[in-house]
């Protein structure tokens, strides 16, 4: 019970924290930072169920923050629909391409699925940048309605264009995103996952339907990066088919990868760092004029890959975890 | 009474025939040992019976109910469940975790249901609360209880294939597939694995059994049938089978098999 309280305790203080900081850090330019880092942190957590807790080697992840950022964006834009609602809309729309990606991961395992992600990715950016009718093409998407004010009483509305307050209403979304995710993995239905991560026969030995599970942990990925891009697309309010490639992708991937694939708190740890990283790279990379940030990325894919495998939480753990229950899974 | 029978059941792997016309039979309570040389066919059986596999002709019968061809996870929720040659435990899950997944009730649940139910309130579905009790005395049954916060990847060999015991009898079967549970280990540790298998008998599991280990299959087996390049050469009691000329000559190189 003292136990419990304790992480009631610290979980209040960090949530205290994380809402006080905007005060602390007035500076607008890394308040932006924060927001996209919370944005980063949605997007791996959705790419680490795929790839961590089941197996499933998706490089086209990008592919699916990129259609929920354009699907709202463009509701938004030529239906008059509310961002509020369109972020959902977007989400949605990604999830059925989740599950429409989702079928030939039923037959292929390993390497092979991971290229046919890759070249959906590929496919949803080449229509992103060659359907200029719909998208603008390589121009991309501006001036995208940010979310619509809430408004309180007659003289006091909250607007969302101020990065502070973007900043709680996403703070708001990643925390209950996470919520949701610690929910799933922690139940019955994750360890489903795990298991046919680990050995797919015999996953279907004890009676897991893994051609089910593969298309509803696809579809559920696919919708909470939707999101995120929703999310993207109404906060930056610039979108261009950039948003899908590839080098997306490997970003959320090194994310994980050093944060702790498979882990629930990898993601988190790994999305903030890393992003507060590419833009601190960026000043660095604008004084020696070289596109630095990749291989710096990859180097850090290469150490955490050969040195840590579980990423930072991994070497957390071998620190000062003892027993396996105490893992964080 | 029959509980499990396969019938004519012919598997050809493009021109090899890897099991012609085999047929049998399993009583309910028996255990039917399985034998033959490397490459008779054994392994395949058990992958026809299981749903890994479809075979090209004959029929699997369950309890008088066509099973032929239904997936592997379906053939589990029915009442079969099996293990495997080249152990298939999850090897960075806990000992308790692989015996809890299998205890995960999803025979009346479809993926939905699950992923709906992780946000229930009496939280139930959460992993720690999965059938604790029931994982305990599976873990008990095969004396893993002591291991169970370990990887399954740092178990020693022998005591993966216990553990894949449990997890197997965690899905509640009826009829119980094991395939070489006793492969690879020293005595005394076949030894403990008899007495494992005897007690799942008594649970009033049917049991079908593929062994090379003859302690082991004299030991336990109601009934034996043999096997040789897909064909069951013998079926009967262990002490007929003991001194069956086919059987002889299929191990030890016989006229008969001279002419293969």
């Amino acid at each position: 019970m003292k136990s419990l309280w304790l992480k009631c305790g610290k979980i209040i203080t960090l949530f205290v924290v994380l809402f006080a900081l905007p005060s602390a850090i007035t500076d607008r330019y890394f308040q932006h930072i924060m927001v996209l880092s919370c944005i980063y942190v949605i997007l791996a957590s959705s790419w680490n169920l795929l790839a961590g807790y089941s197996g499933l080697l998706n490089l086209g992840h990008a592919a699916f923050f990129g259609i929920g950022a354009y699907s709202s964006a463009l509701l938004v834009i030529h239906m008059g629909l509310s961002p509020w609602l369109g972020i959902f809309v977007g989400a949605a729309i990604s999830a059925l391409f989740g599950v429409g990606l989702g079928v030939p991961a039923l037959r292929l395992r390993g390497p092979y699925l991971a290229i046919v992600t890759i070249g959906f990715s590929e496919i949803i950016k080449l229509v992103s940048m060659n359907w200029v009718g719909l998208t603008r093409g390589s121009l991309g998407l501006s001036e995208i309605p940010p979310l619509t004010p809430i408004k309180l009483s007659q003289n006091l509305k909250i607007e969302f264009i101020t990065e502070q307050n973007a900043y709680y209403v996403i703070l708001i979304f990643t925390i209950l995103t996470l919520f949701v995710i610690r929910k799933l993995v922690k139940s019955e239905f994750g360890l489903t996952l795990e298991s046919m991560r680990e050995e797919e026969d015999g996953a279907e030995s004890i009676g897991i339907n893994t051609s089910q599970y593969k298309l509803v942990i696809f579809m559920i990925s696919a919708f909470i990066a939707g999101f995120a891009g929703g999310l993207y697309a109404h906060y930056v309010r610039l979108l261009s088919p950039e948003t899908l490639s590839l080098h997306e992708t490997f970003t959320v991937l090194t994310m994980v990868a050093v944060g702790g694939i498979g882990t629930f708190v990898g993601p988190v740890i790994g999305a903030v760092f890393l992003t507060v990283l590419s833009e601190a790279l960026r000043f660095f990379e604008e004084a020696i004029n070289f596109d630095i940030r990749m291989v710096i990325y990859g180097a850090l894919l290469m150490v955490t890959i050969l040195f840590m495998r579980k990423g930072i939480v991994g070497v957390y753990n071998s620190l000062f975890g003892s027993t396996a229950e105490e893992r964080e899974r | 009474m029959i509980v499990f029978q396969g019938t004519h059941l012919t598997k050809m792997f493009g021109g090899l025939c890897a099991l012609n016309n085999v047929s049998f039979d399993l009583n309910t309570g028996e255990i039917l040992g399985l034998i033959g040389p490397n490459g008779a066919g054994k392994t395949t059986l058990i992958n026809l019976l299981s749903g890994f596999m479809v075979p090209n002709s004959g029929k699997v019968m369950f309890l008088g109910h066509d099973v032929t061809g239904m997936k592997p996870h379906m053939i589990n929720r029915i009442g079969i469940s099996r293990t495997f040659q080249i152990m298939k435990t999850f090897p960075k899950l806990t000992v308790l975790d692989n015996v809890r997944s299998a205890l995960v009730n999803r025979k009346d649940r479809s993926a939905f249901r699950l992923v709906l139910d992780c946000f229930k309130r009496p939280a139930k579905s959460q992993i720690g609360n999965i059938g604790e009790e029931k994982a305990a005395e599976l873990l008990g049954l095969v004396g893993l209880y002591g291991f169970r916060d370990q990887l399954a990847e740092n178990l020693p060999y022998a005591y993966c294939k216990r553990l894949e015991m449990a997890r197997s009898l965690a899905t509640k079967p009826k009829v119980l597939l094991l395939d070489e549970p006793s492969s690879g280990l020293n005595s005394s540790e076949v030894n403990e694995q008899i007495e494992i298998i005897k007690k799942i008998k008594g649970l009033g599991i049917s049991i079908l059994i593929i062994e090379h280990v003859m302690k082991v299959i004299m030991n336990i087996s109601n009934r034996i049938m043999v096997l040789d390049y897909g064909e069951k050469i013998a079926d009967g009691l262990p002490e007929e089978i003991y001194g069956d000329q086919r059987v002889i000559d299929a191990y030890l190189g016989g006229e008969a098999s001279a002419e293969h």
